[in-house]
């Protein structure tokens, strides 16, 4: 099968500061994969350049057999790549309901009530919040809204920034296990994570991110207990500073 | 007492026009973060539109209104689309970039005006006879274009709400990544924003020069007390904008009744320096967003 | 990893600069006095308005330009000084030079309260706002009897063009250099410092306020001589001419179209626009602001910097860095100094006892006690939005806390500015590398430097030293974001060196750094805790700090969870589940 994302060898960054050196991989149809590493690893950045936000100057990257790089993030999103932003970015004076419909603007009314109602099973808390205000959800259910609202674009790849992010662990949990419904339904997800192994239970396939580069890859299972992988994070016995700047392995 | 009665009533009607010129500021302002310096002078090219069409074909301001709307739409699409686009407003100096063009382009409409249309004050006698509800005399013509601008600015608030285009610009406003991330092509959503605001200037100028005569140099007068409104009422809050309009009516008026209109325009300026300076989030204390 | 070093930038001294730009305003001046003599009046009145221009942009330029406030309201104090210098003549009967200085006098000293008022403003707001002082001033001035009100009043004028032609000339010529001179001064650097990031200037001991209203000064004093003299040539005085907007429109044209920020911008700009505008104004007059307006927009739009961003910037066209280059440092010149008087203080030199600070409904800190002693090292980790970079703000005087107090060398922070702690002793890098982009690696750490030193000499061997320390000294010309990213962060944590700090504050400062590059660091944070610096480091990952670090304090959701030595801590189940979650044992893998 042929992939639906390629990464060729990508260099991107902000301004004049370089983020991410060098980095490829695919993801097929219907695949999962987590993207972990400390802060400032590049995990957001490469997200980021999928979408277009950060200019990618060097490599490219395909969706479905298309070149992404002249293409601004609505029309990427148009093609089918959902996006959840770090962050959220919901619409705060919108309600629930609004907020998820928004993220079919392009599709029926038909359709878009269709898919309300199967992003609804999903998340059923959100049935009873549909007229409430997104600023006053809390943060799990904020993160459900954006989740759904990627969602509502019926997208075949899924990509979630650092969905965990000032969320408590029970939430984070009850975030994960919602998101299991989306499992063998055909659509690909890419999450990019802090919280490594909520992520690496949830996805197939992981990418342990260093200053930039892919340090580790493998399946999830087998690296979720690898020592390699929290020495990524917080670092070794502490002796001598860590040959930062060298990928591992 | 039956004076003081007058110029409140006064000061509320008029607020309702106050509103309807700085709702096309505020409406930019909400989703592009930027203040139109031209802002004045489209209004004053409304107006103007309308005394030609008063003058040469004598449509009463009630027809030019939707016209002059019409037109200042296009000339709104037209700015945004062919020039203000180009500045990218991600980077920090995009900003004062795009102040700095919207200060030339003030300077380019208004000096086409006045070669246009001279440099005299102007303006449309219109229903200028008055009617009397108990010991108040309310101006015929002022409670017509109150009534117009009202619906005016309700018409585009329920636009806002209601319409899926309308969603759509109130998400940018929110969050513009956001709106991206929705698949919504916020560059078009920006040029129909501007578009329409640069549009209630122009309708709120048809009907104002029904009531004031003004002149093309007017314009900078006019974005200031736009700006002061939404800068008052908080910077993209429709409720703090009204509020803020009623208020800002009922003093010029008396202002203008007790101190004469030389100190009225004064006061205008020294309302927006102390808003500025001693309560930038406005009357209401938060920004709340359209 | 050493890149291939580039040809070094060569410069001409400080010195040969200055007297390169003095000759050539010199030149431009002597052309001027010459086209003015000539005894030709509609030449004289041409080179009048030229340099008239050139002055009012000049003006402009240090408001709006060096300190990046840009204003709509400059002319304010043009009308300010017209009308100061006219009523000086006409009721106080002073002769014209004393008048003039007078009214300038004047309108600097009102520009003071004005420029403490207005400046609270930033952006957008402040350019409004002095827009809406010229009107106020315009319509008080409509009032104003004495000088006849709206329809204005003749002034007694100079005899012909060719007096105030040559006199503007020279003032003009000598605003210039004036701004010249200032570029190199303490207060230059400190402007343009302001203009690239308050915060970090601050944060490097840089009174801003001060600055701020030292610069709107000066564009006023220069804006009211412009008003003197312009009334002295024309004879006549109203208000709407006084303060006419096409001035202010043609003031920033000229910056904007020569290069906004430079000395020579206002200059070629200023001769530029005005003899365009002289030309429009023969030829077009009725379209005259059409042009004007339609080529600021297109300025704004295509060329931001002016004509100056065209020309190559380089060799003896580029802006010298101030007080550069950094001569040869000699071993064991200047050891790092740390303040003494701290040091002899007992106990710890920082304490926060039930820190908090909420935004909103969260807390994000929450009731957080620390303490660290001169010369020790503390290490805070927690994972992303775990309060660490608020705690700092805190620490800083940055924010304001909810709760709890922060105490520094047992006096409490609560209501001191942050330059002044920084002045103190309180020295902070931040998360997001904040370095000053217009200002070169040399000028980054100077700033500081003059900070903590008020002789020169002083400060340029400490910002010498430093970077002799760092390995910054060949790149010392170069712009920061010419630098790959390890060494910009070497460049902020030597800038916050340089304030020669009790308490140092690291915010992630080693992130992205290669192995050498933190060795090098370790080494210059032991010298300064060898001599009593207390450090408190921030870092997502330990092992950039752990060799250092006597204690790690761990944070997670704005409250400290642990406590310790490094290897206690790294191997605390508890900190390894903030990091990377809990470990949800139960939970059956989602897929095969």
């Amino acid at each position: 099968m042929p992939d639906l994302l390629r990464l060729d060898a990508i260099h991107a960054g902000y301004g004049g500061m370089p983020v991410l050196h060098g980095v490829g991989f695919a993801l097929a149809p219907g695949e999962t994969m987590a993207i972990v590493g400390a802060n400032g690893a590049g995990k957001t950045t490469l997200l980021r350049a999928i979408m277009g936000e950060v200019p990618i100057t060097a490599g490219a990257v395909w969706f479905a057999g298309r070149a992404l790089a002249m293409l601004p993030m609505h029309a990427r999103v148009r093609l089918g790549i959902g996006y959840c932003p770090e962050g959220r970015q919901l619409f705060p004076m919108m309600s629930v309901a609004e907020n998820l419909e928004l993220g079919a603007a392009a599709a029926t009314r038909a359709e878009r009530a269709a898919r309300l109602e199967r992003v609804l099973t999903i998340f059923p808390k959100l049935q009873r919040l549909r007229g409430r205000l997104c600023g006053v959800l809390s943060g799990g259910e904020q993160q459900m809204v954006a989740v759904g609202r990627a969602l509502m674009g019926a997208p075949r790849l899924l990509l979630l920034d650092e969905p965990s992010t000032g969320l408590a662990p029970r939430v984070v949990q009850e975030l994960y296990e919602s998101l299991r419904a989306l499992l063998g339904t055909g659509m690909a997800i890419l999450v990019a994570e802090q919280n490594a192994r909520a992520a690496m239970r949830f996805a197939a396939k992981t990418l342990v991110f260093e200053d930039g580069r892919i340090a580790l890859a493998g399946a999830s299972a087998a690296l979720l207990n690898d020592r390699r992988v929290i020495d990524a994070y917080i670092g070794a016995g502490g002796t001598a500073p860590a040959a930062a700047g060298q990928g591992r392995i | 007492m039956a004076t003081f009665a007058t110029l409140v009533v006064l000061g509320l009607l008029w607020g309702g026009v106050y509103l309807l010129m700085a709702e096309g500021l505020n409406l930019i302002y909400g989703v592009m973060k930027v203040v139109n310096l031209a802002h004045g002078d489209f209004i004053v090219l409304g107006g103007l539109l309308a005394l030609t069409l008063f003058g040469r074909y004598g449509l009463s301001p009630v027809v030019a209104f939707p016209l002059a709307a019409a037109l200042l739409f296009v000339i709104g699409a037209a700015v945004q689309g062919g020039v203000l686009e180009r500045i990218p407003l991600a980077k920090p100096e995009g900003e004062l970039r795009t102040l700095l063009a919207t200060f030339g382009l003030s300077y380019v409409v208004a000096n086409t005006s006045f070669l246009i249309w001279g440099s005299q004050f102007q303006s449309i006698p219109f229903l200028q006879s008055a009617f009397a509800v108990g010991p108040i005399a309310v101006p015929q013509g002022l409670l017509a274009c109150s009534l117009l601008a009202a619906a005016l600015a309700v018409a585009v608030h329920a636009w806002l709400r209601h319409t899926a285009v309308g969603r759509a610009v109130r998400a940018t406003a929110q969050s513009a990544l956001g709106a991206a991330a929705c698949g919504l092509n916020v560059r078009r959503l920006r040029i129909v924003t501007f578009a329409l605001g640069a549009a209630m200037a122009g309708g709120a100028g048809a009907l104002v020069i029904a009531l004031v005569p003004f002149q093309t140099s007017s314009g900078g007068d006019l974005t200031v007390q736009a700006f002061t409104l939404i800068a008052l009422g908080g910077l993209g809050s429709y409720l703090g904008a009204w509020l803020a309009a009623e208020l800002l009516g009922i003093t010029e008026v008396m202002a203008q009744y007790y101190l004469g209109s030389d100190a009225a325009a004064a006061v205008i300026y020294l309302v927006f320096i102390a808003v500025l300076v001693f309560r930038p989030q406005g009357l209401l204390g938060r920004t709340m967003r359209i | 990893m050493s890149a291939a070093r580039a040809a070094r930038p060569r410069f001409l001294s400080d010195r040969a600069q200055f007297a390169l730009q003095a000759a050539l305003l010199g030149v431009l001046a002597a052309s001027g006095l010459l086209i003015a003599g000539q005894g030709n009046g509609y030449a004289a009145q041409l080179v009048f308005n030229v340099a008239l221009s050139v002055l009012l942009a000049t003006g402009w330029n240090v408001i709006g330009g060096m300190t990046g406030y840009v204003s709509f309201g400059q002319v304010s104090f043009f009308g300010l000084g017209a009308y100061a210098a006219a009523i000086g003549v006409l009721h106080l009967a002073l002769p014209w030079p004393i008048a003039a200085l007078l009214a300038t006098a004047a309108a600097t000293s009102l520009a003071v309260p004005l420029g403490l008022i207005m400046l609270r403003l930033n952006g957008i707001f402040f350019a409004l706002g002095m827009f809406g002082l010229a009107r106020i001033l315009q319509i008080a001035a409509n009032g104003l009897n004495i000088t006849g009100g709206p329809m204005g009043t003749t002034v007694p004028a100079a005899e012909g063009p060719a007096l105030p032609a040559a006199v503007t000339v020279v003032i003009a010529a000598a605003a210039a250099g004036v701004v010249a001179a200032l570029m190199r001064t303490r207060l230059g650097l400190r402007l343009m410092a302001i203009r690239d990031d308050p915060v970090a200037a601050e944060a490097a001991g840089v009174n801003v306020w001060l600055a701020k209203v030292a610069a709107f000064c000066i564009g006023a004093g220069f804006a009211a001589i412009g008003g003197a003299l312009y009334v002295w040539n024309i004879g006549y005085l109203d208000p709407s001419s006084a303060f006419a907007g096409t001035i202010e429109l043609q003031t920033v044209l000229m910056v904007l179209a020569g290069g906004i920020g430079t000395v020579w911008g206002p200059v070629g700009g200023g001769i530029l626009m005005s003899l365009l505008g002289t030309v429009l104004w023969a030829r077009f007059p009725m379209e005259q602001q059409i042009v004007l307006g339609a080529l600021t927009m297109l300025i704004a739009v295509a060329l931001p910097g002016g004509l100056m961003s065209l020309l190559p910037r380089r060799g003896w066209m580029a802006r010298p860095p101030i007080w550069g280059p950094p001569r040869e440092a000699s071993e064991g010149a200047l050891p790092l100094a740390v303040r003494v008087a701290v040091a002899d203080t007992p106990g710890p030199v920082l304490v926060c006892r039930n820190l908090g600070k909420r935004f909103g409904g969260v807390a994000a800190v929450d009731g957080v006690d620390l303490e660290v002693a001169p010369g020790e090292v503390l290490a805070v980790i927690g994972p992303n939005g775990a309060g660490k970079s608020t705690l700092f703000n805190l620490l800083s005087g940055f924010a304001v806390p909810s709760t709890g107090e922060v105490e520094f060398a047992g006096c409490k922070i609560a209501n001191i500015r942050p330059y002044v702690l920084a002045r103190r002793g309180v020295a902070r890098t931040f998360q997001t590398s904040r370095l000053f982009p217009t200002l070169s690696v040399w000028e980054n750490v100077l700033l500081a430097a003059i900070s903590r030193h008020r002789r020169k000499a002083h400060a340029v061997a400490a910002a010498t030293e430093l970077l002799e320390r760092m390995g910054l000294r060949e790149d010392w010309a170069r712009l920061p974001q010419g630098l790959p990213p390890g060494r910009r962060r070497l460049l902020e944590i030597a800038r916050a060196l340089a304030l020669e700090p009790s308490v140092l504050l690291l915010d992630e400062a080693m992130a992205g750094m290669t192995g050498p590059e933190i060795a090098q660091v370790h080494q210059v944070l032991r010298a300064a805790a060898a001599r009593g610096c207390a450090i408190v480091a921030i870092e997502h990952v330990l092992p950039a700090i752990a060799p250092l670090a006597a204690r790690v304090q761990v944070l997670d959701f704005g409250r400290t969870i642990a406590e310790g030595a490094p290897a206690e801590v790294l191997h605390d189940p508890t900190v390894i589940a903030a990091y990377l979650g809990t470990d949800m044992a139960g939970t059956e893998f989602a897929h095969a």
